[in-house]
């Protein structure tokens, strides 16, 4: 036995501000649904179809209560004056009223039909789960700033190789010459992709995820210890003094926050570092999970390394110098080197630079194998739309089932180059925003 | 075949002579009202719920019909309309106005024989 009488009172908002008015208008429309739910029964229909129906019928009378309670509201003959008067309908009372109703409506609707609810609850989780991550992606990559200095004067530089990737990781020979050739630069640094290392000493064996970076790639970025310092130009160098610096969580978890870590001596993988210093918590370069920074040392035997890709390396343009200067430089010094390197292989390209932003680059860890970058801003962008649609369909389609409710990102990319050892080198300019 | 629009029009115009014939005929609650009127017309014209109480509403404000609770014998408790006096004589109009509008527009194009 269904309570037409309840339903009716869910889905239709008040109608008139005469409370003993609306009753009446409202038991008239149970009544109503009643007869004509008994109807449909006899005349053959299922319990169900006949109780679809007439909820139909009132879907549309509550889709048209304006003109219900427009008409229920006309000054009757009958009627005094003093009753006439209440009878305007406010319009407040109304929309609030409207509101309760259509919540009420749904709650009975939806607790009536489990198998309908599960699925609607299912399809709209699944659109709506999907919308809120393809939008952490938007807000990763095309909307939020990078959290370093100037950020559209960042750059992350790439070699390009004739065929196959055009974005590579760099060799230390590649990267020391670009470092020495190269002028449209203020600073160029290079980062390893993180890897992991056994603490040892001060308690029980850590395993921590350890990132190389020059001085330099730390001077690019324009960041600050929270304690102590940043790699100086001689622990940067083949021979000089290892050093360290800590992430806030590591020296926080590890350390107990103690303020006179600075010039201790930790051991990782059995290798002495010096710590220098303590990043802030905000500091996340190349990835999010990095515990331990070890100056990145570079000697002129490096200089001969082309073939093993592992750094990453990224630079800050030279104020006043556009992306497609520093581009066209590269790809100068590219066939510099190529004809420096006689045992080198040929380049066969060169690419243009743009200023397409390469999602994600900031959190690629550095692999030499493998950039794993994030989408680009196309992708990311075809993806909103088309999760947008879905999330759209979805609510359509519960909709239907239901009958009624029916930093910058610029890290800059200029061009390439091809080194002699057959692989180029492009400038982009990335998503700026995740290399934090 | 009319047009959608056509029979909408059709429909609200002979919405008050449809309503006061039958109450002409004796006291009937909205239901019936609705369902008297598909069954006679053979299901071409047919009064939703959304429509058809706003215009016995209406109706009852102009005076033409009036309409009271009763309790039928099931125990239901139903608002009966009944035609006024008035509903009445508006009713008689509406047929004399109807009837010449048809008569005109069968000696016009012959509506009987078409």
């Amino acid at each position: 036995m269904h309570d037409w009488r309840a339903l009716v009172r869910s889905a239709v908002p008040v109608l008139s501000s005469d409370p003993a008015r609306n009753t009446e208008i409202l038991d008239e429309l149970a009544h109503h649904l009643a007869d004509t739910y008994d109807a449909l029964l006899e005349s053959g229909l299922s319990d169900r179809d006949a109780f679809d129906r007439a909820i139909a019928e009132l879907e549309a009378t509550a889709a048209a209560s304006a003109e219900l309670r427009k008409s229920s509201n006309l000054r009757t003959r009958t009627q005094s004056p003093r009753t006439l008067g209440t009878l305007s309908t406010p319009s407040t009372l109304s929309t609030l009223s409207t509101c309760m109703t259509d919540f009420r409506f749904a709650v009975r609707i939806l607790t009536r039909r489990p198998g309908f609810t599960f699925a609607t609850v299912v399809t709209l989780a699944l659109a709506i789960g999907a919308t809120t991550a393809i939008f952490s992606v938007v807000q990763g990559v095309l909307l939020r700033p990078l959290p370093y200095r100037e950020p559209d004067r960042l750059v992350r530089v790439w070699e390009v190789r004739p065929r196959g990737d055009s974005r590579n990781v760099v060799s230390a020979g590649n990267y020391l010459d670009w470092r020495d050739r190269s002028h449209s630069f203020q600073g160029i640094g290079a980062y390893s992709g993180t890897y992991e290392m056994v603490l040892t000493g001060d308690g029980d064996p850590l395993s921590v995820a350890v990132s190389r970076m020059t001085p330099s790639a730390l001077a690019v970025l324009g960041v600050e210890p929270r304690a102590g310092r940043l790699f100086s130009d001689d622990e940067g160098k083949d021979g000089g003094p290892p050093a360290v610096l800590l992430s806030d969580a590591l020296w926080r978890q590890r350390f107990g926050a103690d303020p006179g870590v600075m010039g201790r001596i930790i051991i990782l993988s059995g290798e002495p570092y010096t710590v220098v210093g303590v990043m802030r918590p905000e500091f996340r370069f190349p990835d999010a999970d990095v515990d331990t920074w070890i100056a990145q040392q570079f000697g002129e035997n490096d200089r001969a390394e082309r073939r093993s890709h592992n750094y990453g390396v990224i630079a800050r343009l030279k104020p006043g110098t556009s992306i497609d200067a520093a581009a066209a430089e590269m790809r100068t010094v590219a066939q510099q080197v190529a004809k420096l390197e006689a045992h080198s292989r040929s380049f066969e390209r060169a690419h243009h630079s743009h200023r397409q932003p390469a999602a994600g680059c900031a959190r690629d860890r550095g692999g030499s194998r493998s950039s794993r970058e994030r989408p680009q801003a196309p992708t990311v962008i075809a993806a909103t739309v088309t999760t947008g649609a879905a999330t759209t369909a979805a609510c359509s389609s519960a909709a239907e089932r239901n009958g009624r409710f029916g930093s910058s990102r610029a890290f800059t990319s200029i061009a390439n180059w091809r080194p002699s050892n057959g692989s180029g080198a492009m400038v982009r300019r990335v998503p700026s925003k995740r290399m934090a | 075949m009319a047009t959608p629009l056509t029979e909408r029009e059709l429909k609200r115009s002979s919405a008050s002579l449809l309503v006061l014939g039958l109450l002409d005929e004796g006291p009937r609650h909205g239901y019936e009202i609705g369902k008297l009127i598909a069954d006679r017309s053979s299901g071409a014209i047919r009064f939703q719920m959304a429509s058809l109480y706003p215009l016995l509403y209406r109706l009852e404000a102009r005076g033409w019909i009036e309409g009271r609770w009763i309790v039928k014998a099931a125990g239901r408790r139903r608002r009966q309309y009944r035609i006024t006096p008035e509903g009445r004589r508006m009713l008689t109009d509406e047929r004399t106005v109807w009837q010449q509008f048809v008569r005109a527009l069968d000696r016009v194009v012959r509506l009987r024989h078409a």
